[in-house]
């Protein structure tokens, strides 16, 4: 497929570019800096691969950038590599791209310019930006441009994009070609590379002739990294390693100077000091979340309640009113609390990333995950469910094989997600009033009891069900280096907006359908008694003066309070939610539950932090979120009616806390899944074998916890 | 002396990439297996005739390969290598 220009009254008035190359190749960061703050986030259509797309303007006319996902090579391996592959290809409707920018990583020019060379052999106009030359002189090298841009035929630009710089020469050298490509003097250079191998006979799944990819590498060792040559005098020092065909018994013993990265390398993946220096900022990580994320989660929950006193204060009474504070912001601010946790682990995740741990930590736990048949690149996506299951789900896309994926997202939602916590809170604090080492080991506990049971489904479905071997793994380590913080922070707020987009319209449609269950039917006669009262108490209120007592007027608005409340209760037992609560009151007796609790974890499927509040609605106390206390008190009071035993002890507390650590409840998730999968039996298998799972954990936790004497 | 077969002779000097040891390089002989996990393997660099060296032993080891790091675990490949 040869390249034509689009035609059109000015051709090239505003040029398409793609940005390609290698993962860890500074690809994002150049994409950053060409666009600033011009960028946009969408999926591509038909796939869940995030499409990155920016602008800029450079010599009078405004640039289209695309950032496609980091490749190895043009026949992909994963959803990712495929997207990129079949944008090049011109297989993407919509997706017209006149000049490509392929990103080079200097440091590593032979592999880099494997990706670079299929590239060169689509014959559509294309640059070459160098990054990271720095390394590659530290490793005592040098670079001849001149010599490597007379070899591939393109224009080569060296870009360092952390000191700005090369990013105008970037920008110059896409002007210049614009204008030849306009002005029809642009012609695809003639590299010799291996022939035949037209664009549309890539990405054909794998390719069994190994014989194409030795050809590239001879020819990129024959011609490209001729424009590579040792400096003079580190020859002597570093010998001539790995160069194709000088593999001398030399070159084998010869001992480069060990650099700071591999001398941090000889710790941080050491079978002892690796696996404790990983543990200590696993826990570090976690503390950070638990410690600033708690405050942070307060001032939205502050932001909320203003929002709530806005509304309450503008908006008369009524059905519309009612929508709009329990469903709305109570929908919306159920999940906006957990953001800021979310936020945190992000910007930890990413922070490690790009220092490069990242691939250290996926390296020592791939030794946990592989007797189970899983590789390490499983690992970012579990780690990332921790905060929630949504973004751990779509981390997934690295994944190679598709079997590895679906089983990495089926176990995915069994990690202890940030929205499991005031569930576990909640019912250490209402069961466990011994010292907060306890409650500590309560808690430590119940994470423990989800990673355990991922970790035998993997086992069990890899070893027995598919009766598979361990995938293969390889992955690169890249180089240590100093964090780029205002990158990280851009892509964090980037992925929190992602996540906050994806799941707030999901949750707050379903807390929206749970509120109209909890809603309706309204029948006003059976609490007509209730209103009435309201309705005195309150005309009493407003008919007295300032100087009547205030202890009159607060037994007045106490007991106000306490019909309120009341009515709400009523109300809830009357309505769809309350009546599926008695219904379902035999399935969940053997798991110690009363109706109320089996009422609360019902409400709870579409979002499981719903229960706190549905437990505050039940158990009459006004506003759990604020009365925390109050809430705890009342379930700590709660009995059986006629026996007038408390109803939560621990075998009880237990039983909710296993049963909320396994269960499917989260719609947002499911639906993730879905989009993720394509399939409606994934999301389906997914609810079915965890709420099934969450049962047998439940009943297992209560009938033990009694037999146990807890 | 009992003669051997010249492949044995050439198969006793050749390692499986998991056994060479800590610090030491190797040719790369053969890369073989499944073909999706090979046609990887080369395409990062993995090819006859090129030098490795070991950083890491382990199943899951990591390797020097053109001064780039990897960390690689060949389940369904065999990469053979000849220590220098």
């Amino acid at each position: 497929m040869d390249f034509t220009p689009r035609s059109g009254t000015e051709p090239l008035a505003a040029p398409s570019i793609a940005l390609v190359g290698n993962p860890n190749t500074g690809k994002s960061t150049l994409f950053n800096s060409l666009t600033g703050q011009r960028q946009l986030v969408a999926n591509y259509p038909g796939v869940t691969v995030a499409k990155k797309s920016g602008q800029f303007s450079a010599h009078g006319r405004t640039w289209n950038v695309v950032d496609l996902p980091g490749a190895y090579s043009l026949t992909p391996r994963s959803p990712d590599e495929k997207i990129t592959s079949d944008v090049l290809l011109g297989r993407v409707p919509g997706e017209s791209i006149d000049i490509v920018v392929c990103v080079v990583d200097a440091s590593n020019l032979r592999r880099n310019l494997f990706l670079a060379s299929q590239v060169l052999e689509l014959r559509r106009p294309t640059i070459v930006a160098l990054s990271k030359l720095d390394l590659l002189v530290a490793q005592g090298q040098r670079l001849d441009l001149q010599k490597l841009q007379e070899q591939l035929g393109v224009p080569v630009v060296p870009i360092h994009v952390a000191r700005k710089q090369g990013v105008t020469e970037l920008q110059s050298e896409l002007e210049r070609l614009r204008g030849r490509i306009a002005s029809g003097q642009w012609q695809p250079a003639e590299h010799g590379l291996i022939s035949g191998k037209t664009s549309g006979q890539f990405a054909e799944g794998p390719d069994s002739d190994h014989s194409e990819t030795a050809a590239r590498y001879a020819w990129i060792d024959q011609h490209a990294m001729l424009a590579c040559s040792t400096r003079p005098n580190d020859a002597n020092k570093l010998g001539e390693e790995g160069r194709h065909g000088e593999g001398s018994q030399q070159a084998g013993r010869s001992r480069p100077q060990v650099s700071w990265s591999d001398r941090l390398d000889g710790w941080l993946t050491h079978g002892i000091s690796g696996s404790l220096t990983f543990l200590v900022v696993m826990f570090a990580l976690f503390l950070a979340v638990f410690l600033i994320a708690g405050p942070a989660g307060d001032w939205v929950d502050t932001g909320l309640g203003w929002a709530n006193l806005a509304v309450s204060s503008w908006i008369p009474a009524g059905m519309f009113r009612d929508l709009l504070l329990e469903g709305v912001i109570g929908g919306v601010g159920n999940f906006l609390v957990f953001l800021p946790q979310i936020f945190i682990l992000f910007l930890f995740i990413g922070l490690l990333e790009s220092t490069g741990y990242m691939a250290r930590a996926a390296y020592l736990m791939d030794r946990v995950f592989s007797p189970l048949g899983m590789s390490g690149k499983s690992f970012l996506p579990l780690l990332s469910s921790f905060a929630c299951a949504i973004p751990g789900i779509m981390a997934t896309r690295i994944i190679e094989r598709p079997r590895d994926r679906l089983l990495t997202i089926m176990v995915a939602p069994l990690m202890s997600c940030s929205a499991r916590i005031p569930v576990y809170s909640i019912m250490i604090s209402v069961v466990v009033t011994a010292n907060i080492f306890v409650q500590a080991a309560f808690m430590l506990a119940m994470y423990l009891i989800g990673v355990v049971t991922a970790l035998v489904i993997v086992y069990v479905w890899k070893k027995l069900i598919w009766r598979e071997a361990s995938p293969e793994f390889v992955m690169e380590l890249p180089e240590y280096q100093f964090p780029h913080v205002s990158e990280v922070v851009r892509r964090t707020c980037e992925r929190s907006g992602e996540f906050v987009v994806r799941a707030g319209t999901i949750i707050m449609a379903l807390t929206i359908l749970v509120w109209a269950a909890n809603y309706f039917p309204r029948n006003d006669q059976e609490v007509a008694v209730q209103l009435a009262e309201i309705s005195r108490l309150e005309t009493e209120i407003a008919g007295q003066s300032s100087e009547t007592a205030e202890s009159s007027q607060e037994t007045l608005s106490n007991r106000l309070n306490e019909l309120q409340v009341e009515v709400a209760a009523l109300r809830q037992e009357q309505s769809f939610l309350g009546q599926g609560g008695k219904w379902i009151e035999p399935v969940v007796r053997p798991l110690g539950w009363d109706w109320r609790i089996g009422c609360a974890a019902l409400a709870s499927f579409p979002a499981r932090e719903v229960i706190v509040t549905t437990l505050g609605i039940l158990y009459q106390v006004g506003d759990p979120e604020e009365n925390r206390t109050e809430l705890e008190l009342a379930l700590r009071q709660a009995t059986w009616p006629g026996t007038g035993k408390p109803v939560f002890t621990i075998p009880v507390a237990l039983s909710i806390m296993v049963f909320f650590a396994l269960c499917s409840q989260c719609a947002s998730t499911l639906a993730v899944i879905y989009q993720e999968t394509r399939s409606v039996w994934w999301p389906l298998l997914s609810f079915v074998y965890m709420t099934v799972l969450a049962y047998i954990g439940a009943f297992l936790a209560y009938q033990i916890g009694t037999w146990v004497g807890l | 002396m009992p003669r051997f077969p010249l492949w044995l002779v050439l198969e006793m000097s050749f390692l499986n990439l998991s056994q060479l040891p800590i610090g030491r390089s190797g040719e790369i002989v053969e890369v073989s297996g499944a073909p999706a996990g090979v046609a990887r393997l080369q395409e990062l660099g993995f090819q006859t005739g090129r030098t490795i060296e070991m950083v890491r032993p382990g199943e899951t080891c990591i390797v020097k390969l053109d001064r780039c790091k990897m960390c690689v675990r060949t389940c369904g490949a065999c990469v053979l290598v000849r220590p220098l």
